[in-house]
Order: C-alpha cells, then sequence, then structure tokens
C-alpha cells in the first residue's frame, strides 16, 4: 500500500468518524431538546430517605402529587438548598382547592405566601421559598407574551 | 488536515459535554393523555424555554372541544438539573371558557441547567383529578 492510498484511506477514515460523531452529536441535541427524564408516574414508587424525626426527603421531581415526599428538596431565595414542608406548600399553593367555585376564590388571592425552607431534619431554617399569588408576575398563562 | 482534527475535536467535544447546549431553545416533555374527568379526555406535557426562562405545564382537551371555567387547572415548577424545586407557579384554573390551559413560572434561581415538570388538574364532577407531567429536556438558563 502506497503512502497516497494511505493517506487516502486515512482521509476516509476521518470523514467516517466525523460523520458519526455528527450524528452522536445531533442525537444527543434531539434527546436534549425532546427528552423525558422519564414518565414522572411510572416511578412513582421511588423510596425516600427518612430523617431523625421519620420524615421522608427528596426531590418531588420524579414521583405523582400523592408520593412525594415530607420534605421537598428545593432552593430558597437566598440560593441555598434544603427543603420545603410538603404540606405547607400544598396548603399555599392551591393543591387543596376542590371545586370550580372554591377555584375561582383562591385564584382571587392577591398576595404571595413565604414557606421556610429547613435543612433535611425538617428543624433548622436556613432561607425561605415563595410561592406566587396567582396574579404575580412570575405566574404566566399567555405563551405568546414571554416568549 | 490540522483543520479537520479540530473539526473533529469540536464535535467530539459537543458530544463529551452533555445533553445540553446553551443557545436559545424550547425542550418538552411527551404528551401524555389523562382522563377521562367527568366524561373529558384531556392530555398534558411540560416544556421549558430558555430565551423567557419560563417553566410550562400545558394542559389541552383531547378533542379540541372547550371546557366550563375552572374545569382545568395547571401547576408549573421549575427544577434545577440535581432536582431541587427552583420556582412553582401554584395551581392556576382557567378564568375562562377554553380547550388550552398552559400555566408557566419563572424564576431567578442563578446560571445552571433546568427543566419544567408540573402538574395538571381536570374537575370530575366531585373534585378534581390530578396528574403530573412527564418532565421536559433540560436546557441552560443564563
Amino acid at each position: 500500500m502506497s503512502f497516497k492510498s494511505t493517506r487516502r484511506i486515512s482521509g476516509r477514515a476521518l470523514v467516517y468518524v466525523c460523520i458519526l460523531t455528527l450524528g452522536a452529536g445531533t442525537g444527543v441535541a434531539v434527546a436534549s431538546l425532546s427528552g423525558a427524564a422519564g414518565p414522572r408516574n411510572a416511578v412513582s414508587a421511588v423510596t425516600f430517605p427518612t430523617n431523625q424525626n421519620g420524615q421522608t426527603y427528596g426531590s418531588a421531581s420524579k414521583v405523582g402529587l400523592q408520593n412525594e415526599p415530607d420534605l421537598i428538596y428545593a432552593v430558597a431565595t437566598n440560593g441555598k438548598k434544603g427543603y420545603i414542608y410538603r404540606s405547607q406548600l400544598w396548603a399555599a399553593d392551591g393543591t387543596n382547592v376542590n371545586s370550580p367555585s372554591a377555584a375561582q376564590q383562591y385564584m382571587q388571592q392577591e398576595t404571595s405566601t413565604t414557606i421556610p425552607v429547613y435543612d433535611e431534619n425538617g428543624t433548622t431554617v436556613i432561607g425561605e421559598f415563595v410561592i406566587p399569588a396567582p396574579s404575580s408576575p412570575e405566574v404566566h398563562t399567555n405563551p405568546s407574551q414571554n416568549s | 488536515m490540522k483543520f479537520m482534527s479540530l473539526g473533529a475535536s469540536f464535535l467530539g467535544a459537543m458530544v463529551l459535554s452533555g445533553a445540553t447546549y446553551a443557545f436559545a431553545a424550547t425542550a418538552y416533555s411527551t404528551t401524555k393523555d389523562i382522563g377521562p374527568s367527568d366524561g373529558i379526555n384531556y392530555e398534558n406535557y411540560a416544556y421549558i424555554d430558555n430565551t423567557s426562562e419560563i417553566a410550562w405545564s400545558v394542559e389541552n382537551t383531547a378533542s379540541g372541544g372547550n371546557v366550563p371555567v375552572s374545569y382545568m387547572g395547571s401547576a408549573a415548577h421549575l427544577y434545577e438539573a440535581g432536582g431541587a424545586l427552583c420556582a412553582v407557579s401554584g395551581w392556576i384554573y382557567q378564568d375562562f371558557v377554553t380547550n388550552t390551559w398552559p400555566v408557566g413560572v419563572s424564576a431567578a434561581c442563578g446560571a445552571g441547567n433546568y427543566y419544567s415538570s408540573g402538574f395538571t388538574r381536570a374537575y370530575n364532577g366531585n373534585g378534581y383529578d390530578t396528574y403530573s407531567t412527564d418532565a421536559s429536556g433540560q436546557l441552560y438558563f443564563s
């Protein structure tokens, strides 16, 4: 095999590598833009660790509403990461609404609610977490006005 | 040849850098069929937009027909890549007759990768049936 043909084969090999790499990169991009982290209901059997007070704690992102841990992993307004009580979140965010008339009344609420962010034991406060009022500027209902 | 090597290195770096990119984009979850609630079938999904930096949770009627006020509710949840809840919209119920109910939440939790994963609910005549959306892909917020 001559040096020239070796170079030609090497060049072709490099082109193939580039094509494969580009293909893989595209695949990653597609996965990034359309992929899901998995059906949340399908992984609702996640078991959470328990703190010294017998409360479960962890991320609520992989579970259904009814399977959320007692203490939900969250970011405080000061940037610290800790846990908010599920019960306090639900009491403030409208989860307990059970009829259209109650929903309409809840939607009139004009003040945001601030709840504490704790360490994993649920006792030491390390920050705050805000549940916005339905009319807060952080809440959007018209995608065409925000993108 | 040197140029080709640089190109290959760049592409390789793109692959090795993980599944997120810093350009303007929108990442969607899969769409789930949910219901029926009070005889009505729905679907839901979540998405995130890194231009507006808003996480959305969307509920639609499957048929495209309208439902009465407050039959649908959506709650958007914005998560940072490690699974910490960054922001919630709270439950927002439709205040007009419609067939689609998108609700978004924006927050400043710092630069990093984020995804949207929310909840939707539908009135069943005696309360609300609540469904989680699948999680969107992750995008970088600056």
